[in-house]
């Protein structure tokens, strides 16, 4: 579903990713971990259009997407969710979700004129929120709400526009141990729904349990990857934490 | 034109490029360390005039009432920035810039109502000698702002180089998070920032009154403007950049406005470089994106 | 019935309404800091003055030139605005209306300082209309400008707007092409300045460069803030009470300034978000649109 080949990225001087290659299969939990600084949010911003490749190509569903602005990779099927979380802080939650589902449906005046507010479209939102555990708080304004239901959010806004691979940016940090459980729970439910999965994590116990294959990026270069018991025991993997470790 | 012409025009674009010089400084220092746009600092330049111009009255010394007015239209930069500024650092950003034009207009009524809404001349005699050097007509007071512009910018150099506190408040400028990390008080960098910044533009203001003889409520506000382009063009928060940008529209403006008919005021000119070069240069002359 | 001031001051209230909407199109929804909404007033003042009393238009075929040339305006100005964001885009604005209202000073084209005069009142079947009349013209366009902004607040163009103000990387990143929706935002911000405008230059009868500088814009900016940025009441209000005031309180025409400065700053302290703006004090204490809804029974959020 998703391949990427020989990505690069370079801010000036400092080479923020170099050379990584992926093949991300359909219907997957796909991990990427790696220590601080390693260029695994670089590497989602490459992904998602946000920042330019410097080199390298990314293929979607064998469309090319490196290259493309953040918009229309959007709109090809792949969305995300932000390490720190971006809501839309003075529109209510559902209006939030709906913002992704007007997306979808495409920006011809006649379109755009339309009221949104109103069935087919409120009734999608509202199944999303329900999905995500959201639904008793449709009303409420974003920024109002407390961090964990704004992980959430994100993933029911990210949902609106019907993605088939879900990029989720450490979405587990800053949760409590039973929202983390509720979250789990979320993205196995995404998965067995035909969402590919392909999530940053620093939670070691999230990543091992819930990715069946996982990547790991040390500078900007992935030096493994392979199904979590592989890399848990990679000793290559185990330097690149540890060693950071001892220099800090 | 003859090249006399030409010096002497030389001669009036430095003066004009010192004069925006004192003002953008500020303003970029004022810009590095909180990320405002403090527009109302052309009021506290129009303030100086006003205070140097009563302070001349008061006493019949000029240096004393510059001094004065420097020390007062700090005092002021300073009263803003801890009692208008300061409480609203943590809104949004949009919020402070209204503010600071609502205070930039109040501070404009608020002459016309203490002084009069009527011009009012600043005459000081020993400003007006003339000399004549290497065939340029230069008034003192055109020899003053130069080597005033020059003291100021050696003083602030090394303050900004050599102090502790110099070096304090460009870390700030640089990163907040890691100059507080550090134990800078940043409060305080920003106070003294006003203070320092507010007192030569107060400078500039008193010269101004002072070299075209004319004190008046809306002097401010071409100069509030201007002062925005300055930092712009400069690169926000650069100081260099700002004063170097001054410069140029010193040179810009006297060499545009004698020797050409564009339909632009000399402020249009200003205004119309600061849009090209958003458009082309969004990082300004010398600033960090 | 109503006395010729009263009237007066009611003709100007409508004027502003419409030109503070058109900034809160712009600034409200979009989020696109704008210090310069005047000079899309002036576009359209400008085009209809010049065509009714230069190449013999009529009022009301002059009108939709007039609308278009500030729609235009809009997308002109729009597009170099679209690179800069916050504070350079601030900048920008201010820059934009300053070359503006230059521009119309010292290009003779235009009239030059002295402006334009004689502006004819719009005629009606042949017969110039009177004021009372006039009324009715500048509040069906109130209610006009009113009714397609609060259909453009329910649509999905309003929503891509503010979800774009609120954030726009995330509305990017949610499969919206921002800088599409900020043009948008331009055009039609700019054609309902425009419209007030027009209306403006027909009544005073009388149009000068610096009717639509920056100082007129920051009084646009004032009403907007002060009523409430982002909503359609705040705009309604700001506008009718800041242009009655000075009219019906002398001392606040000889301090206007003294007290619109004071009132930014004041409003900027203790109610950034304007007096009828989401979540204010006066409409918490109301109570008709609370922060938050009171237990799991929440009604839908209405605009």
């Amino acid at each position: 579903m998703l391949k990427v080949r020989n990505l690069a990225r370079h801010f000036g001087g400092l080479t923020a990713v170099r050379n990584v290659n992926l093949d991300v299969e359909d219907t997957c939990i796909f991990g990427i971990i790696g220590p601080n600084g390693a260029g695994k949010t670089t590497l989602f911003n490459l992904l998602s259009g946000i920042f330019p490749c410097s080199a390298g190509e990314i293929y979607f569903n064998g469309q090319q997407v490196h290259g493309h602005a953040a918009h229309r990779i959007a709109r090809l099927g792949i969305g995300r969710t932000f390490q720190i979380v971006r809501p839309f802080s003075e529109l209510t939650v559902m209006q939030n979700v709906l913002a992704a589902i007007g997306a979808k449906l495409g920006e011809s005046l006649p379109v755009l004129l339309r009221e949104y507010d109103r069935s087919p479209y409120t009734d999608a939102a509202r199944a999303l929120l329900e999905l995500t555990g959201l639904g008793e708080h449709e009303n409420e304004i974003a920024k109002n709400l407390p961090l964990g239901m704004l992980r959430r959010l994100e993933i029911a806004r990210a949902l609106g526009l019907e993605p088939q691979l879900l990029l989720l940016d450490e979405s587990f940090s800053g949760l409590s141990h039973l929202e983390v459980e509720a979250q789990v729970e979320l993205v196995r439910r995404l998965r067995s729904q035909g969402t590919g999965i392909l999530l940053i994590e620093h939670n070691m116990k999230v990543a091992m349990n819930l990715c069946e294959r996982i990547a790991v990026l040390d500078h900007g270069e992935k030096i493994a990857e392979g199904s979590p018991a592989e890399i848990v025991g990679n000793p290559q993997v185990i330097e690149a934490y540890l060693g950071r470790d001892y220099d800090a | 034109m003859t090249t006399g012409v030409l010096a002497q025009q030389l001669v009036n674009a430095l003066s004009l490029g010192a004069i925006y010089a004192m003002i953008a400084v500020g303003l970029a220092m004022i810009y590095g360390v909180l990320r405002i746009l403090h527009i109302a600092h052309a009021g506290i330049y129009a303030a100086g005039a006003y205070l140097g111009l009563y302070f001349y009255g008061l006493t019949g010394n000029f240096v004393i009432a510059l001094l004065c007015a420097m020390l007062l239209a700090g005092v002021l930069g300073g009263l803003v920035e801890r009692f208008v500024y300061r409480p609203m650092i943590d809104k949004p950003r949009i919020v402070i810039l209204i503010a600071s034009i609502g205070l930039f207009i109040c501070l404009s009524d608020l002459f016309r109502i203490l002084a009069g809404p009527h011009q009012l001349p600043f005459n000081v005699p020993e400003m007006q000698t003339q000399y004549t050097l290497a065939g340029l007509r230069m008034s003192s007071a055109d020899l003053f702002i130069l080597v005033g512009t020059a003291t100021i910018f050696v003083a602030l150099w090394l303050f900004m180089q050599k102090t502790r506190t110099g070096f304090a408040i460009r870390a700030v400028a640089q990163d907040l998070e890691a100059a507080k990390t550090m134990g800078i008080d940043a409060d305080r960098c920003a106070f003294l920032v006003f203070v320092v910044g507010s007192a030569i533009a107060a400078f500039g203001g008193v010269m101004v009154g002072v070299l075209y003889n004319a004190v008046y409520t809306t002097m401010g506000d071409m100069i509030a403007y201007k002062g925005l382009a300055l930092i712009v063009i400069g690169g926000f928060g650069s100081m260099s950049g700002a004063v170097l940008a001054a410069f140029l529209l010193g040179l810009t403006e006297t060499l545009v406005t004698t020797y050409t008919e564009i339909p632009l005021s000399r402020e249009g000119i200003a205004m119309l470089l600061l849009v090209l070069l958003i458009l082309f240069r969004p990082q300004g002359l010398l600033g960090r994106a | 019935m109503i006395g010729e001031y009263h009237l007066t001051i009611l003709i100007l209230m409508g004027i502003w309404m419409i030109v503070a909407l058109g900034l809160n199109v712009l600034s409200g929804y979009a989020g696109l800091f704008n210090l310069g909404i005047a000079m899309y007033m002036g576009t359209g003042a400008y085009t209809s003055a010049m065509l009714t009393t230069g190449y013999g238009f009529s009022f009301w075929s002059a009108l939709p030139i007039a609308l278009g040339a500030s729609a235009l305006m809009g997308l002109l100005a729009g597009l170099p605005s679209l690179r800069v964001r916050e504070d350079a885009l601030a900048v920008m604005s201010i820059g934009l209306v300053f070359v503006f209202e230059s521009l119309l000073i010292y290009l003779p084209y235009f009239g030059g300082p002295v402006g334009i005069g004689r502006i004819p009142m719009p005629s009606i079947g042949g017969e110039p209309v009177g004021k009372f009349t006039y009324l009715l013209i500048v509040y069906v366009a109130v209610l006009s400008v009113v009714l397609s902004n609060a259909r453009l607040a329910r649509s999905w163009l309003g929503l891509a707007w503010e979800s774009m103000r609120d954030d726009e990387l995330a509305a990017s990143a949610t499969g919206r092409h921002t800088p599409r929706f900020k043009l948008y935002a331009y055009c039609i911000g700019a054609t309902y300045a425009g419209l007030g405008g027009v209306l403006y230059a027909h009544f005073i009868n009388y149009i000068t460069p610096y009717d639509f500088g920056f100082l007129p814009s920051i009084y646009v900016l004032v009403m907007v803030v002060f009523g409430g940025l982002g909503t359609i009441r705040g705009p309604l209000l700001g506008a009718a009470f800041l242009t009655a005031m000075p009219e019906l309180f002398r001392f606040v025409q000889d301090y206007r300034n003294l007290i619109y400065g004071g009132l930014l700053v004041f409003m900027m302290f203790f109610e950034p978000r304007g007096l009828l703006g989401k979540g204010s004090w006066v409409m918490r204490a109301i109570r008709l649109r609370p922060e938050k809804p009171v237990g799991a029974v929440a009604g839908k959020t209405v605009r």
